[in-house]
């Protein structure tokens, strides 16, 4: 009877807990969480773009980073799309915005250039962050704000 | 007894002395297949990440979660890795034989939650298979069993019920936080203005958001959608609806299939939409609610006036 009765608190326990900790953990405590999905409407949104203007000494016309795929596959580059690349550009605009210098951009940088600059010697590229409205992007291609963030040279060690 | 006058509050029925040990057999009987249907789907699904789980660590696990954290200070990660993939799937074939097992069960949860971590530690998390994992936790907690559980006590097949209902509890509060949340964000933009959930663009500009975020170029029904919010408008209100008085559903078994079935299509329009789909859920969602053991078959003005919230309303007499 015990054990029946154990039972018909599990579900109201395991609730209260579940919901406690997903809505109170400062940051996504795995297997919690808050299931706030599309919860708020993205009226503005932002994205660090990445152009490349100079691969091993040749200047070429900017190239998006991520995506202009095509002309990345003609120069050899490898292009790991996922959420991890999308965030580690995000993470290289957050540092280069608030602290170029620091410690914790130079290893953002490095995670950056290891991730996405694998086939080329030498490269210089510039960091920009775009804002824009969603819709008005994809209806009219059009960024609210264009804010270079920095101009970088990147060249491989022997 | 304050559980049960919650339910009651709710709004399930009470049922005379009789009906109720009728009706626990059928339940039972009709739960025990649906948590063997279960048990089959989460052998079926890690195995479709095989391969994705293999070259991910290969390639490297660039931010492990917490259950895989110690691989990285292996020497050799990835033999280790294939000795748990294995491991794993010896546990999915044990459950399969005997999910009365409770070794078997807690074994099944434990590779799930490694192969799920593993997944998710690309450094996002994503929540396609949280649910089929804390489906498995609540499963442990069924009674043990041997053979085709026949031979239970009325007291353990009550304690299968209970146990099948936390987990249709749990799997819709999931849906309910997603749906409060919304009502939170529609609520407090009509007091302080702006473009919130119950915005007619709102549908418009999750989708617009999804493609530029994700560099997608729209389809044709995403065109559509964005070009003619309007249309999408209604649905959108009773997906938030359905998502918000999810959890209250519990308590209606009249209600489950209906449920059930609107959730698979909320991720079905998700899909079509946005191009994100929750598999897992729409097949768990399937053996829980549409085909839920609690079903009760009521005429459909009965089941208006059962509706969460609107039932309020009542519809006829």
């Amino acid at each position: 009877m015990r054990a029946y009765r154990l039972r018909t608190l599990l579900l109201p326990t395991l609730g209260v807990a579940y919901v406690l900790i997903a809505q109170t953990a400062p940051q996504e405590i795995f297997p919690f969480f808050k299931w706030n999905l599309f919860s708020s409407v993205p009226v503005t949104a932002q994205r660090v773009h990445v152009k490349i203007h100079q691969i091993d000494g040749e200047e070429l016309s900017p190239f998006d980073l991520v995506k202009d795929r095509a002309t990345l596959r003609q120069r050899g580059f490898s292009v790991p799309y996922s959420m991890y690349s999308v965030r580690t550009l995000n993470m290289l605009g957050a540092c280069l915005e608030r602290s170029p210098a620091s410690h914790w951009c130079r290893n953002i940088r490095a995670d950056f250039e290891r991730t996405f600059l694998t086939k080329v010697r030498s490269t210089s590229y510039r960091v920009i962050r775009l804002r824009y409205d969603p819709l008005e992007l994809l209806r009219h291609g059009k960024y609210r704000e264009r804010i270079k963030l920095a101009s970088l040279h990147f060249e491989r060690q022997p | 007894m304050l559980l049960r006058r919650l339910r009651r509050w709710i709004g399930e029925r009470p049922l005379a002395g009789t009906q109720i040990f009728e009706r626990q057999r059928t339940d039972y009987g009709r739960a025990i297949t649906s948590i063997k249907t279960f048990y089959l789907l989460t052998v079926l699904i890690p195995a479709a990440y095989w391969q994705g789980l293999l070259e991910l660590v290969e390639s490297g696990i660039p931010e492990p979660l917490w259950p895989v954290r110690f691989v990285l200070t292996l020497a050799r990660p990835e033999i280790v890795t294939n000795v748990f993939l294995f491991a794993g799937v010896g546990a999915f074939l044990w459950i399969l034989c005997a999910p009365g097992s409770r070794w078997a069960r807690v074994s099944s949860f434990a590779g799930n939650l490694l192969v799920v971590s593993l997944l998710y530690s690309r450094g996002k998390i994503y929540h396609t298979l949280h649910a089929m994992l804390w489906m498995q936790f609540v499963f442990i907690f069924l009674p043990v069993w041997k053979g085709d559980g026949s031979t239970l006590r009325r007291r353990d097949r009550q304690s299968v019920l209970v146990t099948f209902a936390t987990a249709q509890g749990l799997l819709l509060l999931f849906y309910s936080m997603s749906g409060v949340a919304k009502v939170f964000d529609g609520v407090y933009h009509l007091i302080h203005g702006g473009l919130g959930s119950f915005s007619p663009l709102a549908m418009a500009y999750q989708i617009a958001y999804h493609l530029t975020s994700q560099y997608h170029t729209p389809t044709l029904p995403q065109t559509f959608a964005m070009n003619q919010p309007l249309l999408g408008y209604p649905v959108y209100l009773i997906t938030i609806y359905v998502q918000a008085t999810a959890l209250l559903v519990v308590a209606k078994p009249s209600l489950h299939r209906v449920w059930g079935t609107a959730l698979i299509l909320f991720h079905v329009g998700t899909k079509l939409f946005m191009g994100i789909f929750f598999l897992e859920n729409t097949l768990i969602l399937g053996v829980l609610l549409v085909n839920s053991p609690f079903l009760r078959d009521r005429p459909w003005r009965e089941r208006l006036r059962e509706l969460p919230v609107l039932g309020l309303l009542r519809f006829g007499r």
